[in-house]
């Protein structure tokens, strides 16, 4: 991080960035061939070293302009690829897992070229998942008269598209359907296959359904290159959940971190550490920049100097945890020594904590990753309902009360929507308050599997759940939640032979029919009474008449 | 004693160019690219550099066989040589030091202290 003699020539800069626009330019080329070299080579099957030492010879060169052009993301990949190639030669008995590995990579660099920003690593993708598309598709393969033929419709409700077939369609379907996940049942006369040997390039992610998985057929598995072993008996929403588990979930995202720092050096130095930590970073100098930073940049932790120029470290910080939103933000302070034995005091006060300058970058990381992990989680805790993972009341509250403020400033559609699980009591009066939380579970399952990222979803009582549909009319919200409703009431919750199925009832109040975040609740609300009067398992749209009356009524 | 004179040899253009902006620019050095091992050898004798930076995995002719062949030239064998690696684990650095290298840059190097990182290096073989 030294320097360099007589400071940056300015020239330099702008013949740096000329050079870097070029070779950026060349990058679609580059990766270009690398799949296509990659895609001959895979058909092989067997790949031997004298054949893929070309294709490891561009992996490196690529690793190492990448890095040196500041393309990190790009680099890191290449590197995990080239390692990927090493271990290759170390154990060809591992090919086919190896081969499923080098995929992901290869489709990972095809994303992270295609995104505008190929410098930073984003969006938490790691070479083990991809982005969910809107409905993903899979295919399950069993027997024709296979008594799990009643899994498909069962997955179908949590979000998903399946594709049922037969062992002796399962070539065709791949080609046809190109599914993003395989679900195999495994039984004596047909063993899963490994993913790089299937009929699609680049391989789907394999799970295998097994009578009785041990730990050698998850060996044999992983070996093949197959995600999971999953039993045959499993739940059908913990199974949905390790299907979600291929693509990127939201605690899969890069820690975020602000750093707050007036010395353009260090605050770069820092900024390209904790990057190379794939960390995702904003950088501020002034009180105005962090307050702009932090109206769309929600940090898990903030890095900040002590000395700055307007306020101190410690004025700023205080001055940041009076936003409700930010109290429980781990803050460190970065600073000499002398500095931190005499403000030890103030800085303890505030909860927070010091890191002695200069850093080391691996102490760095460590401990801004470490600060990070539990800045998230108290959040976790703070915002989200503990049993579903669902936002929890306030939040939800708080989230619909900013919605509504959006739809206001930009002449906007919103609808809320109150649901209530019918019967629920005696769900739990008959089955069991275990049983009572798994469907809780499911629901919350469901939803999610169903709705759009932008829409609010949250637990707002025992067995009530508020949604807010952004930029949503009221009949696009009707459709959806008629949908829901329906698809909802097939779900079987029981894990024995005797189904169990529970339905909701949903009250829909439409801004700017109801205009404040008070009356669309008190109107949604009103709604879902009407529903329940009017014989449950349906859904009603408030009207002026029922909030009134609501209201009278208490 | 002054470095002025710098040979590099590497065989990757996207490198060759940043390099040569960096020692260049922020430098201040006069820099010659050689895209091979053989190149190298036919250029080195006649340019009379200063110091030569070797990149050490090459097609053809790697860095430390083209060190080899340099020193057996009589007027090249005190010409100072670093290597350019991303292999920087210690049994390989002690082992390009062994056959003649002044030094080892780590790669991907960065084009902001690489001039420096060269000058450092050559200061403390010639003047240290």
């Amino acid at each position: 991080m030294a320097n360099p003699p007589g400071g940056m020539s300015p020239s330099f800069e702008q013949k740096m960035r000329e050079l870097r626009d070029a070779y950026e330019k060349t990058l679609p080329e580059k990766t270009e061939r690398i799949k296509e070299m990659w895609m001959s080579l895979r058909t092989l099957q067997r790949l031997p070293p004298d054949l893929l030492y070309p294709f490891r010879e561009i992996v490196h060169k690529l690793a190492g302009s990448g890095a040196t052009y500041g393309f990190s993301a790009l680099s890191s990949i290449m590197q995990r690829l080239e390692h990927k190639l090493d271990q290759l030669k170390e154990f060809p008995e591992d090919t086919q897992r190896f081969i499923v590995d080098i995929d992901s990579l290869v489709r990972y660099m095809d994303s992270v070229i295609r995104s505008e920003d190929a410098k930073v690593e984003h969006d938490g993708l790691t070479e083990q998942k991809m982005p969910r598309p809107e409905t993903p598709k899979l295919l399950f393969v069993c027997e024709p008269g296979s008594p799990l033929r009643r899994l498909p419709e069962q997955i179908r409700h949590f979000g998903w598209d399946v594709l049922p077939c037969d062992y002796a369609q399962m070539d065709e379907r791949l080609d046809l359907y190109r599914p993003e996940v395989v679900l195999f049942h495994e039984t004596a006369e047909h063993a899963c296959p490994a993913p790089a040997s299937l009929n699609l390039n680049p391989a789907p992610v394999v799970f295998n359904l097994h009578p009785k998985p041990d730990l050698c057929s998850r060996a044999a598995a992983f070996r093949k290159g197959i995600r999971e072993v999953l039993p045959v008996q499993i739940d059908v929403a913990e199974l949905v959940d390790r299907l979600d588990g291929v693509f990127i979930q939201m605690a899969d995202a890069p820690y975020r971190v602000l750093i707050i720092d007036d010395d353009d050096d260090v605050a770069m130095y820092h900024r390209e550490v904790l990057e190379q930590a794939r960390m995702e970073i904003r950088l501020s100098k002034t009180a105005q920049e962090v307050q702009d930073t932090l109206a769309e940049f929600k940090p898990d932790v903030i890095l900040m100097d002590l000395h700055l120029l307007e306020f101190n470290g410690i004025e700023l910080s205080a001055a940041i945890r009076q936003d409700q939103s930010l109290k429980e933000v781990p803050i460190v302070f970065a600073s000499v020594a002398q500095d931190l034995t005499s403000h030890l005091g103030a800085i303890r006060a505030g909860g927070d904590d010091f890191l002695m300058k200069p850093i080391q970058p691996s102490f760095l990381v460590a401990s801004l990753e470490s600060r990070a992990r539990r800045g998230r989680e108290l959040r976790e805790l703070l915002h989200f309902d503990g049993l579903t993972g669902m936002l929890n009341h306030r939040t939800t509250e708080e989230l619909m009360q900013q919605a509504v403020a959006r739809a206001d400033r930009t002449d906007g559609e919103l609808v809320v929507v109150m649901i209530d699980l019918d019967h629920f009591k005696q769900v739990n009066d008959t089955y069991g308050h275990v049983t009572g939380d798994r469907v809780l579970v499911n629901f919350a399952r469901f939803l999610r599997g169903r709705m759009r990222k932008s829409d609010v979803i949250g637990r707002y009582g025992g067995e009530e759940f508020m949604l807010v549909l952004v930029d949503t009319n009221l009949a696009t919200a009707r459709a959806v939640i008629e949908s829901l409703r329906v698809s909802f009431a097939s779900v079987n919750h029981s894990n024995n032979d005797t189904p169990l199925n529970v339905t909701f009832s949903a009250g829909l109040a439409v801004y700017p029919t109801f205009t404040t975040p008070v009356e669309l609740t008190h109107a949604s609300d009103a709604a879902l009474y009407e529903a329940k009067h009017r014989g449950r398992n349906c859904s009603v749209v408030a009207t002026q008449d029922m909030l009134k009356s609501r209201l009278t009524d208490g | 004693m002054e470095l002025r004179k710098i040979v590099y040899v590497e065989d990757e253009p996207d490198i060759q160019v940043i390099a040569k902006l960096a020692l260049e620019t922020l430098g201040g050095f006069e820099v010659t690219i050689c895209s091979s091992g053989p190149e190298a050898l036919k250029a080195i004798p006649s340019l009379k550099p200063d110091m030569v930076l070797l990149d050490v995995m090459m097609p053809q002719m790697d860095g430390p066989t083209t060190l080899q062949e340099i020193r057996k030239i009589e007027s090249c064998a005190r010409i100072p040589v670093a290597f350019m690696t991303a292999k920087v684990q210690s049994a390989e650095i002690s082992e390009f030091l062994e056959i003649g290298a002044i030094g080892v840059i780590s790669k991907p190097f960065d084009p902001m202290t690489l001039a420096q990182q060269v000058r450092d290096l050559w200061e403390a073989k010639v003047n240290g």
